[in-house]
């Protein structure tokens, strides 16, 4: 497929508030320099991205979807990015199953001392997205702002 | 089958004069031969319409959901979906033990209409069993066939053809359990690339009407209020196009994951013809092979997989 030389995936974060959102926030700090692909939607804690929530940013236009939380046994509230894990263990392989590429969803655990993993994680999903072009697949619905 | 069909009469009149129950759910004649709808029945002297054949596919754990409010007991036929469907209900608090009296028939498999109807023919057909199986007679002529030739597919992959609970069980032989790989469709599938995986569910998916049938007749489906039918907030406009259609088929699998019991009503209902039972049995195994081995629908109390975790789950995502 050819590729618009110039064209940027976009890609929509969900960061957890205690970790991942810090972890970025560490990133900028520390002056690190990742692709400005990523727009980030903070969340209370990984476990309250709603599956519908990672379909809907694919629908309305999302190259990639990253879920990203604190490392397992380190949740805020103790136990919330287990049931993460277990629901976006399926869900990956759920949407792969219905044809979207894997690199497109990702999952990763940054806590709020790795904001050098943080512009890793963004680098390393953008140029795997870059090598795929946009997302077509299950862009559409409605188009109103709803 | 007319043996059970008298006793299923016959119960069913004793129990609502002793008053056990005060209606009962099970299936009667339809208007065509491939037809056992549900029906209910809510007088002794009414239990005439019972009738038990192999055409009485349709689950009837959902229908007690709309008796919760009604006064009194409701007596209820169940084949092996249905104890599983029964015990997803109660698992989900969507309906109480105390107000149903649970009939078990022991489930040789039910007959897949398409399957005769590629074989004899559409149109007329009769079905009588004899020692060895069936024998069809339809429009294309007669044949004699063994029943698992033309049953559902669910029923030749069925795990647990005995009701897994009831309160009393009617006489009568269920088909042997299915000990296989229930998974090869999906494996099939999953063997693909992305792309052609795509393709395949944009093909079936765009025939979807939205007419949340599927939803509507699932056990598993039991919200009070249900996602697809808010406004505020809106998860999902009603337009019918393929990327709404293929959200709500993976949104609702993804509900139903790890409380799906593989009783094949959504594919059943489904006016167009989507496989969803592949989706079904994707999810279902990726729960089995992510989470250990479970099977919904077994116990009343289960632990289920999405609502609940082990410190030690496989861990890909670094």
């Amino acid at each position: 497929m050819s590729v618009d030389a110039d064209w940027k995936p976009l890609i929509v974060g969900f960061c957890c508030n205690w970790c991942s959102y810090a972890g970025a926030d560490l990133a900028g700090i520390g002056r690190m320099s990742y692709p400005a692909t990523i727009r980030i939607i903070r969340v209370p804690c990984s476990g309250r991205v709603n599956p519908h929530f990672v379909i809907r940013a694919f629908q309305r236009g999302a190259d990639g979807v990253l879920v990203a939380g604190c490392h397992p046994g380190d949740c805020h509230y103790s136990t919330g990015n287990f049931y993460t894990r277990r629901r976006y263990l399926l869900m990956q392989r759920l949407l792969e199953y219905m044809g979207i590429e894997p690199a497109r969803f990702q999952v990763r655990w940054i806590s709020a001392a790795e904001g050098a993993k943080f512009a890793q994680v963004v680098t390393q999903m953008t140029e795997e997205i870059q090598a795929l072009g946009p997302n077509k697949k299950l862009r559409g619905g409605c188009t109103c702002k709803g | 089958m007319q043996r059970i069909t008298d006793k299923m009469r016959k119960r069913a009149e004793e129990l609502i004069a002793e008053g056990k129950a005060v209606r009962f759910l099970g299936w009667e004649k339809g208007s065509f031969w491939w037809q056992s709808p549900p029906v209910e029945i809510k007088e002794a002297s009414q239990t005439g319409r019972l009738n038990w054949d192999l055409f009485c596919t349709a689950n009837l754990a959902k229908y007690l959901q709309q008796m919760q409010s009604a006064e009194g007991k409701t007596g209820v036929f169940v084949k092996g979906c249905d104890a599983r469907g029964i015990n997803r209900l109660l698992r989900d608090g969507a309906i109480d033990r105390d107000k149903t009296y649970l009939v078990g028939i022991p489930c040789p498999g039910m007959i897949d209409p398409d399957k005769v109807r590629s074989l004899v023919g559409d149109g007329e057909v009769t079905i009588t069993q004899t020692e060895e199986g069936l024998s069809l007679q339809g429009p294309l002529g007669s044949r004699k066939v063994a029943l698992d030739e033309v049953a559902l597919d669910k029923c030749l992959t069925c795990r647990h053809p005995e009701p897994v609970i009831y309160d009393e069980l009617l006489e009568g032989a269920a088909r042997e359990a299915f000990t296989g790989d229930p998974y090869e469709e999906a494996r099939e599938l999953e063997d693909l690339g992305s792309d052609e995986r795509y393709d395949y569910w944009a093909k079936e998916l765009s025939r979807c009407i939205r007419c949340y049938a599927c939803r509507n007749v699932c056990p598993a489906c039991n919200c009070i209020q249900c996602v697809f039918d808010m406004d505020r907030p809106n998860w999902l406009d009603g337009a019918t196009n393929l990327s709404n259609n293929q959200v709500y088929q993976m949104i609702r699998f993804m509900h139903v994951a790890g409380r799906c019991i593989d009783c094949g009503e959504c594919e059943r209902a489904c006016p167009m013809g989507i496989p969803l039972r592949k989706l079904a049995a994707k999810v279902d195994k990726d729960v089995n092979e992510l989470f250990g081995p479970f099977e919904a629908g077994l116990d009343p109390e289960e632990k289920l997989p999405l609502g609940t975790f082990d410190p030690n789950d496989p861990d890909s995502f670094e």
